[in-house]
């Protein structure tokens, strides 16, 4: 298979949530434990795809550097929520280079970018607490052209999931229990 | 619709293409032909349905295609690329025209749109739960499971970081109990070995829908003919084809049908465990289930008038037989089996496993064989055979008593069979013949 990805079950899967958009509903979510200090321990939850139960059995460690009063034992928040936007952008990238015949042998992408803790501190109210501005690159090498990959780029800004979660205002409901 | 390109070969060049645009959509098969009579009925289904003609020479019948590799071309190359292998016959182990010929008998007699066939029942039980399990899945089964299955369940999970919790099947409560977050699978059989208990499949399908699980289940015993599993909406239905879809006690095999959607997912594990099914052997099984149903009809009359005559032997203690009114479910056997209750009989003998050894002795027409679902009657006693793994207190513990016997009931003359019985129980208590009394 082309860079490893079954492009005709994308295709019966497409066709399939066109005929039955429920198929197409993914509901996600994570139940996150306090550890000690700024470490805590996350455990995704089990996904429902359309009608049925996926199992998630998966759990990841997150804490701070010890400049920011962790141990530095694992990824930070901000390098976990950025992880997940480049993987969810290179799976995009990547199916979306298979569509187009394109062979890929080596894909890379990069996000950087730069917040103001004084949001976080409170130091500036005017400050806000999270990036201002995330810049990435894919370095891509296959046998597509400049053109093409950039039409990829702007596919992914389109139709990624983290990347549209991220660029869009959501609506967020908080609530305590307790 | 075979490919995902079709009609859009421009988008791609030009790049203007994006997923929606994709245009291949499941279908049923794969098959050579469109020949799944789906509107026929049973008999018509098994002699028909699949069957593949050689259009060169016009020979009737389906050919074996004893090889283990095709030719391949620019078609089959660009499948490959595109992840459409299961239509494209490429490698035995893949497909061969023998297995999708004897596949869509087995499909149009499911009612199902794809099935798959495996080198063994065993082999198609672990690949099915291997493919639709995920890492850390539950599975709610049968304490009552066979052997086999059981072991599969018990000892191998484990290493794959799945459980597993065994109930009673009948208990449709104690099935929802079992119920955990990481839950994935509801696995049962739909009549149980030996004591031939039911699982509530309405039941079982209501709670798969209520938690977002699968229903998969081993319909054995049962068989197309006696149960449509996937007409009661479980999502998978699993034969060991061993038994009553060979029927002539010949061959090992296996088989799994459902949607195109879940066999699809399954097919790629069996390339990864093997066990695909052979040539030869597909043929041997296609042309064994021209006569399914012929057999099952026969099977069914046989085993009860047989569960009759032995629930009146006075030398019987207890039969057990859905078709039966003494059968603990036989209003469920009635509403989910519409009298169709299976070829299989077990029954217990006054005197305890060593009467029922000596009555395998005196008995010249079933023959001492585990399995089941010969044209011969087979006959076996589970506690040292199917369940030989359990201590006798387990075995007590599922209802397995002191001389039970179970029974495949063949094709034979029923009244041979009878009269076979009867001059073996006269013999073995030394008393009268019971059969002229009664027939």
């Amino acid at each position: 298979m082309l860079n490893n990805i079954n492009i005709a079950g994308l295709s019966e899967y497409v066709n399939e949530v066109k005929e039955t958009p429920k198929e197409g509903n993914a509901s996600y979510g994570v139940e996150l434990n306090w550890v000690s200090g700024t470490k805590t321990s996350v455990k995704t939850k089990n996904m429902v795809l359309g009608n049925h139960k996926l199992i998630r059995n998966f759990e990841f460690m997150i804490d701070e550097p010890t400049q920011l009063l962790g141990v530095n034992s694992a990824p930070n928040p901000a390098e976990y929520m950025l992880g997940g936007l480049a993987g969810c952008m290179a799976v995009t990238f990547m199916a979306g280079a298979t569509a187009l015949d394109i062979e890929i042998n080596a894909l890379k992408l990069e996000i950087d970018g730069e917040l103001d803790l004084q949001g976080f501190l409170g130091i500036d109210d005017e400050t806000r607490a999270g990036f201002p501005k995330l810049k990435f690159v894919f370095h891509v090498d296959g046998n597509g052209t400049v053109e093409q990959y950039q039409r990829l780029m702007e596919r992914v800004t389109k139709h990624s999931p983290n990347f549209n979660t991220i660029r869009h205002e959501v609506k967020m409901i908080g609530d305590i229990k307790h | 619709m075979k490919k995902s390109y079709s009609g859009i070969e421009d988008k791609r060049i030009t790049g203007d293409l994006w997923f929606h645009h994709l245009k291949r959509e499941r279908s049923e098969g794969p098959r050579l032909k469109d020949n799944r009579y789906s509107d026929y009925k049973e008999s018509t289904k098994s002699i028909h349905a699949g069957q593949y003609d050689d259009p060169k020479t016009g020979a009737l019948g389906t050919p074996i295609y004893q090889c283990s590799t095709f030719y391949l071309n620019k078609n089959t190359y660009g499948a490959i690329e595109e992840g459409r292998g299961r239509d494209e016959l490429i490698y035995t182990r893949y497909g061969n025209p023998s297995q999708w010929s004897v596949q869509e008998k087995i499909a149009a007699l499911e009612n199902a749109e794809s099935s798959i066939v495996f080198s063994s029942g065993m082999s198609a039980i672990s690949s099915t739960l291997l493919a639709i399990l995920d890492k850390g899945s539950h599975v709610v089964s049968s304490r009552d499971i066979y052997g086999g299955t059981y072991n599969f369940l018990y000892e191998d999970l484990d290493k794959y970081g799945m459980s597993v919790s065994f109930v009673s099947p009948t208990d449709i409560h104690e099935i929802e109990n079992s119920i955990q977050e990481n839950t994935k699978v509801l696995y049962f059989e739909s009549l149980t070995n030996p004591l031939l208990k039911l699982v509530p499949i309405q039941e079982l399908v209501a709670l798969g829908k209520k938690y977002n699980l699968r229903v998969i289940i081993d319909n054995t015993f049962l068989t197309p003919y006696n149960l449509k599993a996937l007409d009661l909406g479980v999502d998978l239905v699993i034969n060991s084809a061993t038994k009553y879809l060979n029927g002539h006690s010949d061959l090992i095999a296996g088989t799994v049908a459902g949607s195109r959607k879940l066999i699809d997912r399954i097919w790629p594990q069996m390339l990864k465990n093997g066990g695909s099914l052979d040539p030869h052997a597909c043929f041997l099984l296609e042309r064994s289930l021209k006569t399914f149903a012929l057999r099952l009809r026969t099977h069914n009359h046989n085993a009860m008038k047989l569960a009759t005559y032995l629930e009146n032997h006075p030398r019987i203690k207890r039969v057990y037989y859905p078709g039966l009114a003494s059968h603990d479910q036989y209003e469920l056997a009635n509403e989910q089996l519409k009298g169709r209750n299976s070829g299989m009989v077990s029954f217990e003998i006054d005197g305890g496993d060593e009467k029922a050894h000596e009555l395998l002795d005196h008995l010249q027409l079933p023959k001492e064989a585990t399995s089941l679902g010969g044209v011969e009657s087979l006959i076996s006693l589970p506690y040292n055979t199917s369940q030989a793994s359990l201590t006798k207190k387990q075995q007590k513990a599922i209802g397995i008593n002191d001389g039970l016997i179970r029974l495949s009931v063949g094709v034979e003359d029923i009244e041979d069979l009878i009269q076979d019985f009867d001059h073996a129980i006269a013999t073995l208590f030394k008393t009268e013949l019971n059969y002229a009394k009664q027939y």
